[in-house]
């Protein structure tokens, strides 16, 4: 057996670290808190450094590795998995005072978490169908449970239902785009489905696009484009806000990873017949997202619709060139993963005695008695519309830049068009926090420690990013290479 | 279609799988169209193998039983798992056993976990 | 010393967000400090505004100019630097916004750190958008701008603020927005290497897409100017602004459409400037007329004087459309003089609403003789706001009218017109206040002008009087760059190539 098991190294610490949690958490009195925090953030700091210290490969998104095995360690995957990692150690304090708020810390949070997180590294670094699907399902086993960890809310229990639901829906979706994709070039591996779609296919082309149509529905699920997000709202409302920072921000990362990976790696041969069906579902997924969130009263239903409208922009990215495409896909998932996590933090971490900021008048004038936890808010909502000098304009200018480049003015100005009417919709909840009057008493918790760190952290790296994007170009340069 | 595919093996398949729901769908038709809904109350009872029913169809059980069925499941497939590798164990040699115990491990942990949570306590 | 003066714009730019963190860092209950401080700073920005008017010499060439690779993966630099057309509205940016500081110093009684913060990152980002020659880099200040005035607007505002603040932020954005991409098509145009506004104008662009790209500009300019039919948002911003507010928006912000067009849209598209000039003069005119013929029937000071501003931006756009030499002098000079005329008129409307708290016409009248030296420096600023020979603005809009006859005779005239109608509103607005018997008790013991307010608006009425009668030391500084602006657009229009292609 010469098969190199490196790559597949930092999702197996992670997932032995949520299990150590898991004992932990077991063996320590119900009524303590849970002292697991410490270990999950030492486990995906372990993680992080064996990402970067394993061999990486350039070029070539769909092979195989050489020394056999269905995961690689490439510059996409590295980029990603770190990403994925960072996002996971932010949102772990996010998670612990969440549930200290409404009282049910306990270890499973931690556990799942970071089972979820051994999926989604999985997710990044496959280059091989079954192992693709496998990693997806951990990281959705996980994530159903923890939409519905808030066991005593129905809400809780009905998102995790719905998503659940939709969830193994569009895994069957997944699945069957995968089994005709294996009776088309008769293996699972990227690079051989990729040379027998470069080959002249005659009748199968057919076969092929319809694989290709389901795997988009697979991912459609689960990155939330429209016309497959009717659970999203329903799932980021219901779920505990610390978990829907976690799963908006980090579950598109690692779908939108795979789904370059996939698209432009295993399918790019087809690559002329998809872009047009993926730029319709952008086009799509971008008004309704921006839309929908007009509409909405409850800021998390809000900020869900909003996830959607940004999927959408993610997508007009991957219209252009590969490795045009990739590096803009990785700097908005950068952007748009500090400033989300910093938005569903803030309204997390403001949970106090099992209640949490649900209107936009729980949190009117909210900037008199909490200026540096409302103007991070109000960087977040700046840099969700696209505002010069935050991540999320440079995410925006980058990926409408590759759409652009490929000749799809007409994705870029519908997306930027579509940021201006989002621009009412966030500019709400700064008008409620700014210059509304504050409500007649104080319900909610003061921030401090980890959790006010990790926002704090969140607001100024959208700020770094946006005025000082050049290191972030050349992260995404780097991770890139694998699509030269 | 290229000789090269092996996807046209399969119509023959997808041709038996056409009979066979259009059979379902013509008997169920068929008997609609033929026969004259007659409804009697034994004829819309529960099913029982010939017995009067006991109780509602709703009865509730504890949800225990799920509990022990899940991690039956578990463990189950943890068995059904150990014995192709123990068959091509030598072949696998060092790498197998250190493989099969990170298996084991992982469940070992969920075992405890299960066990020391109560999930056994009945 | 030399240091200072290679890098003046950094300075300029660089002073107000130094400031505005300085009085963020400064103890809540401090107000006095925090409002000194910003005082301090933009006072210090407006010494060296006057540095750079003396370092400028009349030549077209750019001056001041600093260059330091700010994205160089993407070809963005920080390249920035003033000539005739942005000189003038930079020292204008840092004239008023002291001004209009000390204007609002005790009208202003909530949350002062904030106010001051935000006017001095404002202050920042219009001094940036007038002297950015990097197309990114321009983008960039120009949402900058819009994110302190809409918290301006919407926390310090009136009544209505919140409506008018994001409505201030939708249609800006929107028409940015629009600027954005057609940015990004040029961008790719030119081969993807470089934003750069000098290495973007010789592009050669087919005249098709010109059209498209200079369209999609035009529309972002023509929101922020207003020109007419996108002007909607500009009243409610307007009225519900705080007196600063609304003097920096009417000063300057205004300025930044106008200049927009003088700097991007015409130079790098002027083959389609061109051919869409007749309309935008046409727009121009409507604008004109429909601003003043508002006007007339406005019973609220301050919306009245919004309607002014937008038939005074209806002149300089007219000037900007007409391609002349003398028209395109005339809508720069006539933006300097509409920023501190109308800026002036906003600052007498908070005065009379921080005595009486309402801005209704009919609430006030008889003032004259209750405060004589108030009335007499409104009587001043309303006579310069109307172009009344003397003032700043007669030589501003008679270079726009001479400059635009030749080109369309029947616009001027009806521009004309719109002077007349001018004198009709300002002069009956004026009789309304001052003049007649004190009708409301209230108004017969208001108090005079207070010597901060004296020294608010003396220097604005002395500086539009000394431009009405020693305009040749501001125009001698703006005809160079213009020269060579009006030259390009009619090379472009005469060239057989310029239509065959």
């Amino acid at each position: 057996m010469t098969i190199d098991f490196r790559p597949a190294l930092p999702a197996l610490i992670v997932a032995l670290t949520g299990v150590v949690a898991l004992v932990i958490d077991a063996f320590t009195p119900r009524a303590g808190r849970s002292r697991t925090q410490s270990v999950c953030l030492t486990g995906l700091a372990a993680a992080l450094l064996v990402t970067f210290s394993l061999p990486v490969r350039i070029g070539c998104p769909a092979c195989s590795p050489l020394t056999g095995g269905s995961v690689v360690s490439d510059t996409w995957s590295v980029a990603l998995q770190a990403l994925v990692l960072v996002v996971g150690m932010l949102a772990l304090p996010l998670s612990t005072a969440y549930f200290r708020a409404i009282d049910q810390d306990r270890g499973e949070q931690n556990a799942l978490i970071m089972f979820a997180i051994a999926g989604m590294l999985g997710l990044v670094s496959s280059v091989e169908l079954i192992s693709l699907f496998i990693s997806l399902e951990i990281m959705s086993v996980a994530l159903y449970a923890l939409t519905g960890s808030r066991r005593a809310r129905s809400d809780s229990q009905e998102a995790a239902l719905k998503y659940f639901v939709t969830g193994a829906f569009s895994s069957a979706f997944f699945l069957y785009g995968v089994a005709w994709l294996y009776g088309v070039s008769g293996g699972t591996t990227f690079d051989r489905i990729a040379s027998t779609l470069a080959s002249p296919l005659g009748g199968n082309v057919g076969c092929a696009l319809l694989a290709s149509g389901f795997l988009l529905v697979g991912f459609g699920f689960k990155i939330a484009a429209v016309p497959f997000h009717s659970w999203a709202p329903d799932a980021y409302q219901g779920a505990p806000t610390s978990v829907t920072a976690f799963m908006s921000t980090a579950v598109k990362v690692a779908a939108f990873g795979a789904l370059t990976r996939v698209f432009h790696g295993a399918l790019f041969p087809l690559a002329d017949r998809w872009i047009p069906l993926l730029a319709a579902l952008a086009v799509l997924t971008m008004i309704v997202g921006n839309v929908s969130a007009l509409a909405q009263r409850d800021l998390k239903r809000m900020l869900a619709y909003s996830s959607v409208a940004h999927a959408g922009y993610v997508m007009t990215a991957l219209v252009s060139q590969p490795p045009q495409a990739a590096a803009a896909v990785f700097i908005y998932l950068v952007a748009y993963s500090v400033t989300n996590l910093g938005a569903f933090g803030v309204l997390a971490v403001l949970a106090k005695d099992g209640k949490e900021p649900l209107t936009l008048a729980d949190i009117s004038g909210m900037a008199r008695r909490r200026p540096f936890l409302s103007a991070a808010m109000a960087v977040f909502l700046v840099s969700l519309t696209g505002v010069p000098l935050t991540a999320g304009f440079i995410g925006k200018l980058r990926v409408f830049a590759a759409a652009i480049s490929a000749d799809h003015a007409v994705l870029a100005l519908v997306g930027l068009l579509m940021s201006a009417v989002s621009a009412y919709y966030y500019l709400r909840v700064v008008v409620a926090m700014y210059m509304e009057p504050p409500q007649d008493e104080d319900r909610w918790a003061n921030v401090t420690g980890a959790a006010g760190l990790v926002i704090a952290l969140c607001a100024l790296a959208v700020l770094m990013l946006g005025v000082f994007p050049e290191r972030l170009f050349a992260w995404a340069q780097t991770a890139a290479q694998t699509f030269r | 279609m290229t000789a090269s595919s092996p996807l046209p093996s399969y119509v023959p398949i997808l041709v038996l799988g056409a009979i066979a729901a259009g059979f379902a769908i013509l008997t169920i038709l068929f008997s609609h169209l033929i026969g004259r809904p007659r409804s009697t109350p034994a004829k819309s009872a529960t099913y029982e193998c010939g017995m009067p029913p006991v109780g509602t169809a709703h009865a509730r059980f504890p949800v225990k039983f799920y509990l022990v069925c899940v991690i039956f499941i578990l463990f189950d497939v943890d068995a059904a798992f150990l014995y192709p590798w123990a068959l091509v164990f030598r072949e696998l040699g060092i790498f197998g056993l250190i493989e099969m115990a990170l298996f084991v491990c992982i469940l070992g942990g969920g075992f405890a976990y299960a066990w020391k949570t109560g999930a056994l306590d009945w | 010393m030399s240091y200072l003066e290679n890098n003046t714009l950094s300075l300029l730019i660089l002073l107000p967000v130094a400031g505005a963190l300085v009085v963020a860092l400064i103890p809540r209950e401090r107000e006095t400090l925090q409002k000194t401080a910003a005082l301090l700073f933009s006072g210090l920005v407006f010494w060296f505004a006057l540095g750079l008017i003396r370092g400028f010499t009349a030549s077209p060439a750019m001056q001041f100019v600093e260059r330091k690779a700010w994205i160089p993966a993407y070809g963005v630099s920080y390249h920035v630097g003033v000539d005739g057309l942005s000189l003038w509205l930079v020292a204008l940016t840092a004239l008023l916004t002291p001004l209009a500081l000390l204007a609002s110093w005790s009208s202003i009684d909530a949350r002062i750190k904030e106010f001051n913060v935000f006017m001095l990152l404002c202050e920042a980002g219009l001094i940036g958008v007038f002297c950015a020659l990097d197309l990114l880099l321009f983008y960039v200040f120009w949402e900058a701008t819009l994110i302190p005035m809409y918290f301006l607007i919407g926390i310090w505002g009136h009544e209505r603020r919140i409506y008018a603040a994001i409505k201030f932020f939708i249609f800006t954005m929107t028409g940015s927005v629009l600027m954005l991409v057609a940015l990004l098509v040029l961008y790719k145009a030119g081969g993807q290497s470089s934003f750069d506004l000098t290495s973007l104008q010789r592009v050669e662009i087919d005249p098709a897409l010109q059209m498209w790209l200079f369209a999609a500009f035009a529309l972002a300019f023509a929101v922020k100017v207003p020109l007419f039919p996108l002007h909607t948002w500009l009243p409610d911003a307007h009225v519900e602004a705080p007196t600063a507010g609304s003097v920096i928006l009417a000063g300057v912000l205004l300025k930044m459409g106008a200049y927009g067009f003088l700097r991007l849209a015409i130079p790098l598209f002027p083959h389609a400037a061109a051919r869409f000039a007749p309309w935008i003069g046409a727009l121009a005119v409507v604008g004109i007329i429909y601003g003043a013929l508002v006007c007339l029937v406005q019973t609220d000071l301050k919306k009245l004087i919004a309607y002014s501003s937008i038939a005074h931006m209806g002149f300089v756009m007219l000037g900007i459309a007409s391609f002349t030499t003398i028209g395109v002098v005339g809508a720069v000079y006539q933006m300097l003089n509409h920023g501190i005329a109308t800026g002036a008129l906003f600052i007498i409307a908070g005065m009379l609403h921080d005595r009486r708290d309402t801005r209704e016409i009919s609430e006030f009248g008889g003032l004259g003789g209750v405060m004589p030296w108030f009335s007499a420096l409104f009587l001043l600023v309303g006579l310069a706001s109307i172009a009344v020979p003397g003032f700043g603005g007669f030589v501003g809009e008679i270079l726009i009218l001479v400059g635009s006859w030749p080109k369309s005779p029947a616009l001027t005239i009806i521009a004309v017109l719109g002077i007349v109608l001018a004198a009709g509103y300002m002069l009956w607005m004026i009789e309304r206040v001052l003049h007649g018997p004190v009708k409301h008790a209230s108004n017969s013991c208001l108090r005079d002008l207070t010597a901060r307010e004296a020294f608010v608006l003396v220097p604005l009425v002395v500086l539009t009087i000394f431009m009405g009668v020693a305009s040749p030391l501001f125009t001698r500084k703006i005809t160079p760059t213009v020269n060579i602006l009006v030259h390009k657009v009619s090379m472009e229009t005469r060239s057989p190539s310029g239509d065959a292609r």
